[in-house]
């Protein structure tokens, strides 16, 4: 299928300046800076422990920085609060690991959720929408029913999804979404995430250690390491710089196994 | 949501944040539909009602003119989708004009499910029926496996006893020291307040006959027969019977335990042996302390409110004190503590991967070991008298 690529100049949807946290003396990110374009699919990538999900939580502002500003479709989240804030918080969907479903909620019920909170739709409405989602994401119509407990890891995450995208946000942030996957369903996960961006224009920032997902969805990848955003750039890029870390990431037995034959 | 680029023939595009409009015209029986403005989540309930209404009565042709959307998000093209599948199927003609490539994917996207049909809901008297068998049930079922899982604490007991060094001796003392040591204090200070208030409420009720000397009797019986033990079982079972649970239950859903298994390790004799054995033994000490406290308890409350001095109070003790009373009430500490290690572990045992599920069971683990703790008491009540002591 045709991957619409960003233009170069697109205006960023997520843009970070000068962040630095740290906990206690540990410093896990010195002065980093990233942007994230309007419409482009970008991989975060990096060592374990480097600071991946610290940086996801500092986006969402579940985690305070200790310096720097983290603008989110131009609105910097730093310089407001309340109302302000809570409007921002609705034009991105998030994707945690384990998808964060509400237990005591059937998936049907969990998709709808923030409709419920933040819309005035009758239920019937609100149901079909989340009917339409839940079908979106490849989940069965006969999982709407059930509850959490029940489900597979994937349908787990797949209904995370859903309930990510009910509010068609316009930001996706995506934590490991095809950790814990067979390969197939992972497969299925990237061509779900082409689709979606391919029809609802999305801007995805994408957590993983996936070299698959890597290469058959993401425009761009960062490589977070020594404290900092090292490079963003495409996979062909970031093989070409001189960094012993990427060169093992991209050209390791398993990286060379995923890279895209010509 | 998508932002549609304004065409240049487009008369007055109304604004992307102003509310979601449908211009709805008839000519002979054909109906025009023309939706304006934005149609997405936020604005979408009067819009729906508005399409409803424009189909009313039903016509028996449908243009729809999408180029004066603002904009459109999935749900937006749901309603839309909706009504012309379900209009399609009344065989009403429909035609879609000015779709431009992002407007035609979501709707491409947003393709209505076919209804589903809801299950039929059960009269009220025949799920309430249905209710009551599933908790009578369940409720055996349970009894049933706590049975099971007894008598498998038992056979596990008896290996032991025969090989006593399967006995983890470090993991025995470190659950005498959270169940037995570290409840001291609030089973101490809890049966002090108790004690307080039997002899006081006793002496205030005997004073009327100027008896007040004899609420010593009336403590001493009440306390060492039944308070004692009773308040420090209820004690233990809060906090023992739900922290066996939490951690068992954690290690399961954590599968800790099959790992266990799959080493060739036995899980009872590993986890639940040493939590049981540790209450068995800690239990009678620690009603021994609950007896004490009480009767400190009791001796300050009469010496304060009734002038009943600590020398009298002692002689008077001694006068009445039966140390079959102090046995009765030792006695029953070691089954009751079987009960609450048993139920608490049993329910440990239960979990799922959930971390929910842990959650509830630790209450029905508090729960279960407070009614069969209770129960238990008022059986041994009936036995004591029965044989007399």
């Amino acid at each position: 299928m045709s991957r619409p690529a960003p233009p170069q100049d697109a205006p960023a949807a997520i843009q970070l300046r000068g962040i630095t946290s740290r906990f206690g003396a540990a410093i896990i990110h010195e002065n980093l800076d990233l942007d994230i374009r309007e419409g482009e699919i970008l991989g975060l990538i990096g060592a374990s422990g480097a600071g991946k999900s610290v940086l996801l939580r500092t986006i969402l502002g579940l985690q305070r920085q200790q310096r720097g500003s983290v603008r989110v479709l131009g609105t910097d989240l730093g310089a407001i609060s309340g109302a302000a804030k809570s409007a921002v918080r609705r034009l991105w969907g998030v994707l945690f690991q384990n998808g964060a479903l509400f237990s005591s909620l059937t998936v049907s019920e969990n998709v709808q959720f923030p409709l419920r909170e933040f819309t005035d739709l009758p239920p019937l409405l609100r149901r079909d929408i989340a009917r339409m989602k839940i079908a979106a994401v490849g989940l069965p119509p006969s999982s709407g029913a059930k509850f959490p407990g029940e489900l597979s890891g994937g349908m787990r995450k797949r209904a995370g999804l859903a309930r990510a995208l009910i509010m068609d946000p316009q930001i996706l942030l995506l934590d490991e979404p095809t950790a814990g996957l067979d390969p197939l369903a992972a497969a299925d996960f990237d061509q779900l995430l082409l689709t979606l961006r391919a029809n609802l224009g999305l801007t995805v920032l994408l957590v993983t250690h996936d070299l698959d997902t890597l290469h058959t969805v993401c425009d761009r990848v960062a490589v977070l390491a020594e404290k900092k955003i090292y490079a963003v750039d495409t996979i062909e890029a970031l093989i070409r710089l001189d960094h012993p870390w990427i060169q093992e990431y991209f050209t390791g037995p398993r990286g060379r196994a995923a890279r895209p034959r010509p | 949501m998508i932002l549609l680029p304004a065409p240049e023939a487009a008369p007055a595009r109304p604004s992307g944040q102003g509310p979601a409009l449908l211009e709805s015209r008839r000519e002979a029986d054909r109906l025009l539909l023309r939706p304006l403005g934005a149609w997405t989540l936020d604005a979408l309930r009067r819009a729906e009602d508005d399409l409803r209404r424009a189909l009313i009565p039903p016509p028996a042709a449908v243009i729809l003119d999408l180029s004066g959307l603002a904009r459109l998000d999935t749900a937006g093209a749901l309603v839309l989708n909706a009504s012309l599948d379900a209009l399609r199927r009344q065989g009403v003609e429909v035609e879609t004009t000015g779709t431009d490539a992002a407007v035609a994917s979501l709707l491409d996207f947003a393709a209505p499910l076919p209804p589903e049909q809801p299950p039929p809901a059960p009269s009220l008297p025949y799920s309430l029926i249905t209710a009551l068998g599933r908790n009578v049930c369940a409720a055996s079922d349970t009894a049933l496996r706590l049975t099971e899982f007894f008598g498998r604490f038992l056979a596990c007991l008896s290996a032991m006893l025969l090989h006593p060094r399967r006995l983890r001796l470090t993991s025995l003392v470190f659950h005498m020291e959270q169940t037995g040591l570290k409840a001291v204090p609030i089973v101490a200070l809890l049966t002090f307040l108790v004690g307080m208030v039997v002899a006081y409420m006793g002496a205030k009720q005997l004073q009327q006959y100027g008896a007040q000397v004899f609420a010593v009797n009336l403590l001493e019986v009440s306390i060492m027969r039944e308070m004692g033990v009773l308040i420090t079982a209820i004690v233990v079972a809060g906090r023992s019977s739900s922290s066996f649970t939490a951690q068992i239950g954690a290690m399961v859903a954590n599968e800790e335990v099959d790992a266990l298994r799959s080493m060739g390790l036995d899980p009872m004799s590993l986890l639940v042996a040493p939590r049981i054995l540790a209450l068995i033994l800690t239990l009678p000490l620690l009603v021994f302390t609950a007896d004490m406290a009480a009767l400190c308890g009791g001796a300050a409350a009469l010496h304060f409110s009734l002038d009943i001095s600590f020398p009298a109070f002692l002689t008077q003790l001694q006068a009445v004190a039966r140390p079959q009373n102090f046995l009765v009430g030792l006695a029953k500490a070691p089954f009751f503590a079987i009960l609450i290690g048993c139920v608490g572990c049993f329910q440990g045992f239960r979990a799922t991967g959930s971390a929910e599920s842990v959650g509830f069971l630790t209450t029905v683990a508090v729960v279960q070991a407070l009614f069969l703790v209770i129960l238990a008491d008022a059986l041994f009540a009936i036995l004591f008298t029965a044989i007399g002591i």
